[in-house]
């Protein structure tokens, strides 16, 4: 299956945030990229989401819909910005 | 001043279909209503959840196909081998019912600004279906917002929304890239630099861009327009798998 990307994660993102985060901007820890969540690589699909940086392909953020709630983890974010183009 | 965004509805609910319209041989319209619809925004999409007997559920996003103000529905394309689309486009009917979440999505997303920054619009295949919600909201504001859609597609059978499109030969373009009608002008071509520069709206104009398809095309396409100089942050894409 050839990667999608963020938007595909909105409905998941939505759930476990409350708000949209697709145009949030998110700082790749690996390589500094800021980019909407939108753009970020995702695999799928899956049980889960999993969301890569589209320049370097680290992993950014995962997320499980598991009965009652939603587990996530962000081991490749360094900063997740909800302003208007992420503040730029 | 920013206005706060709706908060998105991440409940799953019932979604009844009230209609379909079958717009090609693999592509159908699916009216749906759903009780509370609280409207949308052009370019968003839904969650659409099946659960099998044996209780296993697959779910997958599909963009939204009607102007803000108009019934939700769902234009979707049988992926072969697909668990989700064959079943939309071949099985359900009338009065059948589908889990749903949305609409969410608040990046792919188009309305009019007080600058009418002028709009263009890049199709790949089924990637015309957000962007036709976008060109249905503009007419249907009566909105004077510069908008073009150009539209690849490898064969008239695959075109979706073809009398619609038709009827705004003004503002749509379709690119054949493998078979063309009969009496085409241009042989069938991949979008390339000349075909995307006789389209688009001059980078001094600060155009906006949405490029939605298949992921190929999509980045195919944002480099063009790169190169054209637009601002990358001003070109919106959402990939399909």
């Amino acid at each position: 299956m050839p990667p999608i990307d963020g938007n595909a994660a909105a409905g998941t993102l939505a759930a476990f945030f409350g708000r949209d985060m697709t145009a949030a901007h998110g700082l790749c820890a690996a390589c500094d990229q800021h980019a909407p969540l939108a753009e970020a690589l995702l695999y799928g699909p899956a049980a889960g989401t999993a969301l890569h940086c589209r320049t370097c392909g680290n992993l950014l953020m995962t997320m499980i819909e598991a009965p009652g709630g939603i587990i996530g983890a962000m081991p490749g974010l360094t900063r997740l910005d909800t302003r208007p183009a992420g503040g730029v | 001043m920013t206005a706060t965004p709706p908060q998105p509805r991440v409940n799953w609910q019932a979604a009844t279909i009230t209609g379909t319209d079958a717009e090609n041989a693999r592509t159908r319209t699916l009216q749906l209503q759903v009780p509370g619809w609280p409207g949308h925004q052009a370019g968003q999409h839904v969650d659409v959840r099946l659960t099998a007997e044996n209780g296993y559920q697959a779910t997958r996003a599909y963009s939204l196909a009607g102007a803000p103000g108009e019934d939700p529905a769902l234009t979707v394309v049988r992926a072969e081998g697909g668990e989700v689309s064959p079943y939309l486009v071949d099985v359900i009917q009338t009065g059948d019912q589908v889990e749903l979440r949305g609409p969410i999505g608040g990046y792919f997303v188009w309305k009019p600004g007080p600058r009418r920054r002028p709009v263009l619009l890049l199709a790949g295949g089924s990637g015309v279906v957000p962007l036709r919600a976008m060109l249905r909201h503009r007419a249907r504001l009566g909105d004077d917002t510069p908008m073009r859609l150009l539209y690849s597609v490898r064969s008239p059978e695959q075109v979706i929304y073809r009398r619609e499109l038709a009827g705004q030969a003004d503002r749509v373009s379709l690119l054949y890239t493998r078979t063309t009608p009969p009496g085409w002008p241009r042989p069938p071509a991949r979008l390339d630099h000349t075909a995307l520069a006789g389209q688009a709206w001059p980078p001094e104009q600060a155009p906006l861009a949405y490029v939605c398809g298949p992921t190929t095309f999509v980045e195919h396409a944002a480099g063009l327009l790169t190169d054209l100089g637009y601002t990358p942050a001003d070109v919106r894409t959402e990939r399909y798998g």
